[in-house]
């Protein structure tokens, strides 16, 4: 659709600049929601996990220097078990 | 137009007649505000709105009945508005700089709303999760990705007022008020 809200996003951020995107994000970042993401979101509504399944799951930096990075191919087996329960294993 | 009950939980405050009058009140605490700002309604299921009051011990649910017509973005029923929300998430992706904090769906709603007139078309925003993985059943064995979303739970954003129908709104627990 024409004037639908992704084509008016779409000419929203066709007439501003890059810079003043990054004010603009900045200004939905100062909000401070810490819903579920985006991520999730879609992966969510592809009906799949598409997105998730072949995904290389990392230690968070903070931890990464004291512990051993375990590449993790993530499947849907897999999907129940957090971070760190799969690093207990 | 289509109609659902939707129930609003909060803190009791001893002013429960007051908010019947005036209510709902508007969820203007990001950190719980998962759709962004807005007036918030679990769908159908009344049992989600007490699981949501445990967290403050005391707590007030009232009923209302809400209406879903083309007001509503509704990321739960409707294939058109996921793929255009989708669309908006990917658009956003695509601008923002890639070593930057991930993208939250509250910060996009509120993105549009302030930069499209996405809140002079709709009056709600629906949308569900699923936060029992229990109920995503596979449909094959050899086709993981092929998964059946069980289990979801929905909930209304209303931006204003609008689609609340006149005088619907009402406490309904705890029921002796």
């Amino acid at each position: 659709m024409k004037n639908s809200i992704a084509n008016q996003l779409r000419d929203h951020l066709a007439s501003i600049t890059k810079e003043e995107f990054a004010i603009e994000w900045a200004q939905v970042k100062s909000l401070g929601f810490v819903g579920p993401s985006a991520e999730g979101f879609v992966c969510s509504w592809n009906s799949s996990y598409s997105s998730l399944i072949n995904k290389v799951v990392e230690p968070p930096k903070e931890l990464a220097a004291s512990t051993i990075k375990i590449p993790i191919k993530l499947t849907p087996d897999y999907r129940g078990l957090s971070f760190f329960s799969i690093l207990a294993l | 137009m289509n109609t659902v009950r939707g129930y609003h939980t909060l803190k009791d405050k001893g002013n429960a007649s007051q908010i019947e009058l005036n209510g709902p009140i508007k969820c203007i605490l990001p950190s719980r505000a998962w759709l962004g700002l807005g007036y918030y309604f679990w769908d159908t299921e009344i049992k989600w709105a007490h699981q949501w009051g445990v967290q403050y011990g005391e707590y007030l649910i009232f009923e209302a009945l809400l209406r879903i017509d083309g007001t509503t973005f509704d990321l739960f029923g409707n294939v058109s508005h996921i793929n255009e929300f989708l669309e908006c998430i990917k658009i956003i992706m695509a601008q923002k700089p890639k070593d930057s904090q991930e993208v939250l769906v509250p910060e996009v709603i509120e993105y549009i709303k302030a930069h499209t007139k996405f809140e002079t078309i709709y009056n709600s925003i629906r949308c569900a999760d699923y936060p029992n993985s229990a109920s995503i059943i596979r449909f094959r064995k050899d086709k993981p990705e092929e998964t059946y979303l069980g289990g979801s739970r929905v909930q209304h954003c209303l931006l204003n007022k609008n689609n609340i129908v006149s005088q619907s709104f009402k406490v309904v627990y705890p029921e002796n008020l």
